[in-house]
């Protein structure tokens, strides 16, 4: 039986791997849908309805606009759903492609590289990228970049090792002695054997990079408003949180599902690939 | 009294994907009290899974579905779990294949092997520790106490698995389990291993369950043999009757697989058994060898030959007295080295030498130290040449292969000269022809393929050395598969769906896509088995016969 066809066996036995998929198959219908699913209009205010608790009409109750939060937390999935993989996908491809040249060849070129990420890794990833978003103005976009960035050299580092262990076998060897180029040997014959690992590293970061830009909306250097936000909407309301408990409840808790449905997924995975 | 192991109409399935695989069919086998017991065939026919299910430790996807397993009169199956541990910790010991792996990387060897007094005798500490030191020297480790204090990685393979042997005999056990004890080891160890093991199976006369590919081994260590094939045991008796006068055609297939010493390269092939060897439990209800043996008949392809005895052997042939028939006529005649023939050396003053090598050295820097690794190494080598160099591991093969092929630099001074032109020392450097000159059959093929190519990609990539493209490549990529004995199947399957030897003649196909002048080849057969191990290298000769080529063989 092929390779891919055993894996596809492991990962439909696996309970994580299907558990987090349907985690994170949930919001991404709640993503595309958006205001076509939400029983309620999320962005409409209700000043005779402001902070009324979870009825049978507001079922997760209202904000301090009396805007439906159900609606809203829905609504919120779409931003962070489009920013977090995104500069997660920028990082790994970016990660890897300097893992693999400072992996292969090695010599001052490695030095220097790795003395710069242990540099960087010594920096709290928040500071630097809001340092980095003040100075260049925020926006989704400058989000997508500056996070992506930031988790370059943390995949690069992965990859690197990785790219350290397969230098060293025989396949390397030939492919030098049959005249392949390094951008052959790196791209054509060492890549498809790291990827597993790049891509297992891929979901570890996505995980942290929603609570990143969670973080980053909450203090304000996110995702902007009129957004539905669910960093943005903890922002909002976390000094009613001793009154009005269900304004930052349901979204706390749309994050943390978010998180904990990747994390499953990237266990999942994990396993699938060690197979 | 009853037999150290006794093993009844035993069947092993692993379960892949959806299917069951019968592994082993109906294995029975029984070794006496102090009696060693050898168990030989190709890789990959169910020898270590016999093993592994005699101490009920299959692999998860593997199960028991019939027979009975004895130890020490004990039936395994329906021991109840803590008997069972306490059996294998006090009656059955296991030394498995590959000694690094079966250390502990980070515990000190004194640590671990105070583990197995503390677990067997309930003893702690320093009492321990005397008892690890005592059976160290046993072991004939001259300096106990350092070693007790060293990590396995401070020890030399021959050493660790010294060790193993410390820890599996520690417990005095009533039966021992050699997995391929010396397979990783060089020549000069494994004979000393080998050695230690006789002795100690004299001393304490344990029975000993030996499994090895190596018919030379299995002769030399045991006193009874069973050949096990494609999960079924084919043929089993007396060590001497088994080898002197083999009752089953696989048994004297693998004799003539052997190379005799002296018999020179070109004077006849090594003998390869035809074919492949079938996936266990592919075959039912018919011989399980009748497709490569040389005189199977219609009725070994109808029906499945029962065990016979035949003078004290069991063989499970219709056919066991024909059998002889089939072992080489003289294999061991021509015994003495023949002398290099004297046209050879009459062509060599004739010309020029293909390759040569002038003061080639080589330091490496071992944590700020020099350590010289080969001193100034002077060769020269004709076309159609075949040169063996021999070494135990460690003194500088692979350093010279490397030399030679441009994959490490050597020291100031060194030079090598390709047909008359100096060779830059780095291969990056080296000019297509100079590269497609001279190519590597590396000794680990797990390692030399690239684990995410087909077949057809990995000869095929090198076939653009010769700048060949289409239709052109496809061509000589078949021609070159078929020399190296590879089918069309296989050119679509990917490194991992293929046996070792597979794999190496893989390798040795890419070693000759760009039809190379001067080849190296770090040998290393005593990585697979008898079968495959030989065959790979008629084949590579087959390969390389019409273009008068120079060897280099490392072993």
């Amino acid at each position: 039986m092929s390779l891919a066809r055993e894996r596809l066996h492991a990962a439909l036995r696996s309970a994580t791997l299907i558990v987090g998929l349907l985690i994170l198959a949930f919001w991404v219908v709640c993503a595309v849908f958006g205001s076509r699913i939400t029983p309620l209009d999320g962005y409409a205010d209700d000043l005779l309805a402001t902070l009324s608790p979870p009825s049978s009409v507001h079922w997760f109750g209202t904000d301090q606009l009396g805007r439906d939060i159900f609606s809203r937390v829905i609504l919120g999935a779409r931003d962070i759903l489009i920013v977090a993989p995104l500069a997660t996908l920028l990082g790994t491809v970016f990660g890897t492609a300097l893992g693999l040249v400072v992996g292969y060849l090695r010599g001052t070129l490695d030095d220097v590289v790795s003395r710069v990420i242990e540099a960087l890794q010594a920096l709290p990833l928040v500071i630097v990228a809001l340092m980095a978003l003040a100075a260049v103005g925020t926006s989704n976009t400058t989000v997508v970049l500056v996070i992506g960035f930031v988790f370059t050299p943390l995949i690069a580092r992965t990859v690197r090792s990785a790219v350290l262990v397969e230098s060293d076998l025989d396949y390397v060897a030939a492919a030098r002695l049959r005249g392949d180029g390094a951008a052959s040997i790196m791209f054509v014959e060492i890549l498809p054997n790291v990827l597993p690992i790049a891509v297992v590293e891929m979901t570890v970061r996505l995980g942290y990079a929603i609570f990143f830009v969670a973080s980053l909306s909450f203090i304000g250097f996110g995702i902007q408003p009129p957004s539905a936000d669910w960093g943005i909407a903890i922002a909002e309301n976390y000094s009613l949180i001793g009154s009005y408990w269900w304004t930052v409840l349901f979204d706390a808790g749309a994050t943390a599902s978010l998180v904990i449905g990747v994390n499953l997924v990237t266990d999942g995975l994990a396993s699938v690939f060690e197979t | 009294m009853s037999d150290a192991l006794r093993i009844e109409h035993l069947d092993v399935t692993y379960r892949t994907g959806r299917r069951d695989r019968r592994v082993l069919a109906d294995l029975s086998l029984a070794i006496r009290r102090g009696e060693s017991y050898g168990l030989v065939g190709e890789s990959g026919c169910g020898k270590s899974t016999a093993a592994f299910a005699a101490i009920r430790y299959l692999a998860r996807n593997g199960r028991v579905s019939g027979g009975r397993i004895l130890v020490d009169g004990r039936d395994l199956m329906s021991l109840p779990p803590e008997e069972l541990r306490r059996l294998r910790t006090q009656s059955v010991s296991m030394v498995y294949q590959d000694p690094g792996r079966a250390l502990n990387p980070s515990l000190k060897i004194g640590r671990q092997m105070a583990e197995v007094f503390e677990a067997a005798e309930g003893l702690r500490g320093e009492a321990a520790l005397r008892r690890a030191a005592e059976m160290l020297s046993r072991v004939q480790i001259a300096s106990p106490a350092r070693v007790l204090g060293n990590y396995p990685h401070e020890l030399s393979g021959g050493m660790q698995q010294r060790v193993i042997i410390a820890m599996a005999l520690s417990t005095n056990p009533a039966l021992l389990i050699l997995d391929e004890p010396t397979t990783g080891l060089d020549a000069t160890v494994e004979a000393e291993v080998l050695e230690l093991i006789a002795r100690l199976h004299e001393e304490f006369k344990n029975s000993i369950l030996f499994i090895s590919h190596s018919l030379a081994v299995v002769a030399h260590m045991c006193d009874r043999v069973g050949v096990l094939y494609a999960g079924e045991l084919v043929e089993e008796g007396a060590a001497a009757d088994v080898f002197g006068s083999p009752r089953h055609p696989y048994t004297a297939a693998l004799l003539r697989c052997v190379p005799g010493y002296g018999r020179r390269k070109n004077q006849g092939r090594l003998e390869t058994i035809p074919g492949f060897l079938p996936a266990p439990g592919s075959i039912s209800g018919r011989c399980v060898f009748a497709e490569r043996c040389a005189i199977a008949t219609d009725r070994c392809r109808r029906e499945a030959p029962p065990a016979v005895i035949v003078e004290g052997q069991l063989s499970r042939c219709f056919y066991p007295e024909r059998a002889q028939e089939l072992a080489l006529p003289g294999a061991a005649a021509s015994v003495a080295p023949s002398p290099l023939a004297a046209a050879e050396i009459g062509s060599r003053s004739k010309s020029e030498p293909l390759l040569s090598t002038r003061n080639l050295s080589k330091t490496y820097q071992v944590s700020g130290k020099p350590l010289q690794a080969l001193h100034a190494v002077t060769l020269d080598l004709w076309a159609g040449e075949t040169l063996g160099l021999v070494g135990e591991s460690g003194s500088g093969k692979s350093s010279l292969a490397k030399l030679l092929l441009g994959l490490s630099v050597p020291d100031a001074g060194s030079e090598i000269e390709l047909a008359g032109e100096t060779l830059p020392p780095r291969a990056d450097d080296r000019k297509p022809a100079q590269l497609k000159a001279l190519q590597i059959v590396f000794q680990n093929p797990g390692s030399a393929l690239n684990r995410s190519q087909t077949v057809r990609r990995l000869i095929g990539r090198s076939l653009r050395l010769v700048g060949l493209y289409g239709r052109a490549r496809e061509a000589r990529l078949r021609e070159l598969a078929a020399s190296v004995r590879l089918t069309e199947r296989h050119l679509d399957e990917k490194p991992r769906q293929l046996s070792g030897g597979l794999k190496q003649r893989v390798g040795i196909a890419r070693a000759f896509a760009g039809g190379p002048r001067g080849r190296v080849r770090r040998a290393h057969l005593g990585a697979r088995c008898v079968g495959s191990g030989r065959d790979s290298q008629p084949a590579g000769r087959t390969a390389g016969r019409p273009a008068g080529q120079l060897y280099l063989h490392f072993a």
